[in-house]
């Protein structure tokens, strides 16, 4: 904890207090889901027979938004090129730095391709949420079952996208190696926690303020359904009812 | 009830969303109370009775904690209106409640 200038002091203070609400958020809302009891099989049908086709069932789901598509192929576009992006550009943001790390500071060539990587995948998440948001204000029926918190979680994670986008197009190629060499720096001490000064770059902080944000709000906002999916019970349970009866003895509490 | 207030949804052989109206055809606007001499025999209150907001809340809280459905759907909604042009309800009576 050595010379820490106070935007350091701040922002590490910061960083730890968002993991923190995100990790403990995250794992008791897991705990809840779990212990909550389900006094019925409720599979949508075509119900797989077995847990190993409810276990594929889910599988489709998380990577390919199976019943999405089937149901909704224009809303499908937006959610899945959203969440593919995103998935892209959250791995290129984890790679830059082990990648540089594993090499100490002499990456290889294809290194290079990382940045680019980002700009054409942050593109994709900014155009498919602009998509998504016009389409809550302009389709009347979803218009009618949105409330604050949808549109304000697509305004938080386009200005994400906005501010780390402007990281790469406002800024030389060297000022921005140069920031994400000290980063490297800042998050392995963070994870010894033997904090270190933060770049003061003030594209990377204010895109950096508004990922914490948004990590401190995850538990408490819809993005739980990264969790929720695998406790669905539409999705998750397999039809055998009638070979293997299913009771939970935890709903005879139940006072209504 | 006079009947220029209703909108009767006419349900036609095609299967097609329905105009979100607002006035007109919600079943919350019609409400048909109870005859009080009903009330009587079965045992229930006459009238909404004081408090009945928190009533209603704690059992939905007590169907929250004793349904994994219930529960995880409350909280995962993303709200992407893809069960809204479907729904058997909104169909049929063109309600949007």
């Amino acid at each position: 904890m050595d010379n820490l200038d106070f935007v350091s002091f701040m922002y590490v203070i910061l960083t730890y207090a968002a993991f923190a609400i995100l990790i403990i958020g995250v794992v008791w809302k897991i705990i809840v889901y779990a212990k909550t009891p389900m006094p019925v099989k409720i599979p949508l049908t075509p119900a797989p027979k077995t847990k190993t086709g409810a276990f594929f069932r889910v599988l489709g789901e998380v990577f390919f938004f199976k019943s999405l598509y089937r149901s909704n192929k224009s809303t499908w576009v937006g959610g899945y090129v959203f969440h593919v992006s995103l998935a892209i550009v959250l791995i290129q943001h984890v790679l830059r730095h082990y990648v540089y790390d594993f090499y100490h500071g002499n990456p290889p060539a294809w290194y290079n391709l990382l940045v680019p990587i980002g700009l054409v995948f942050g593109t994709l998440i900014l155009i498919s949420l602009v998509y998504l948001f016009l389409r809550r204000i302009f389709v009347e029926r979803v218009k009618f079952i949105s409330v604050l918190s949808d549109y304000f979680i697509l305004v938080l994670l386009m200005l994400i996208t906005i501010a780390g986008l402007s990281e790469i197009v406002f800024q030389s190629p060297a000022a921005l190696e140069k920031s994400v060499v000290q980063l490297d720096a800042f998050f392995n001490k963070l994870f010894i926690f033997q904090p270190f000064d933060i770049p003061h770059n003030p594209f990377f902080l204010l895109h950096y303020t508004l990922v914490l944000i948004l990590l401190a709000y995850i538990p408490f906002s819809k993005i739980m359904h990264f969790v929720g999916i695998f406790f669905s019970p539409t999705l998750a349970m397999n039809d055998d009812v009638r070979e293997n009866r299913y009771t939970d003895e935890r709903t005879t509490r139940l006072t209504i | 009830m006079s009947k220029e207030h209703y909108h009767i949804h006419k349900l036609t052989g095609k299967i097609q969303t329905p105009k979100l109206l607002r006035k007109g055809n919600q079943a919350s606007e019609f409400t048909f109370l109870a005859l009080e001499e009903d009330m009587e025999t079965l045992g229930f209150p006459k009238k909404l009775q004081e408090g009945w907001q928190d009533k209603a809340v704690g059992v939905f809280k007590e169907l929250l904690d004793n349904n994994k459905a219930l529960k995880t759907y409350m909280d995962i909604c993303v709200r992407c209106g893809a069960c809204t042009d479907k729904c058997q309800f909104f169909l049929g009576s063109g309600d949007i409640n």
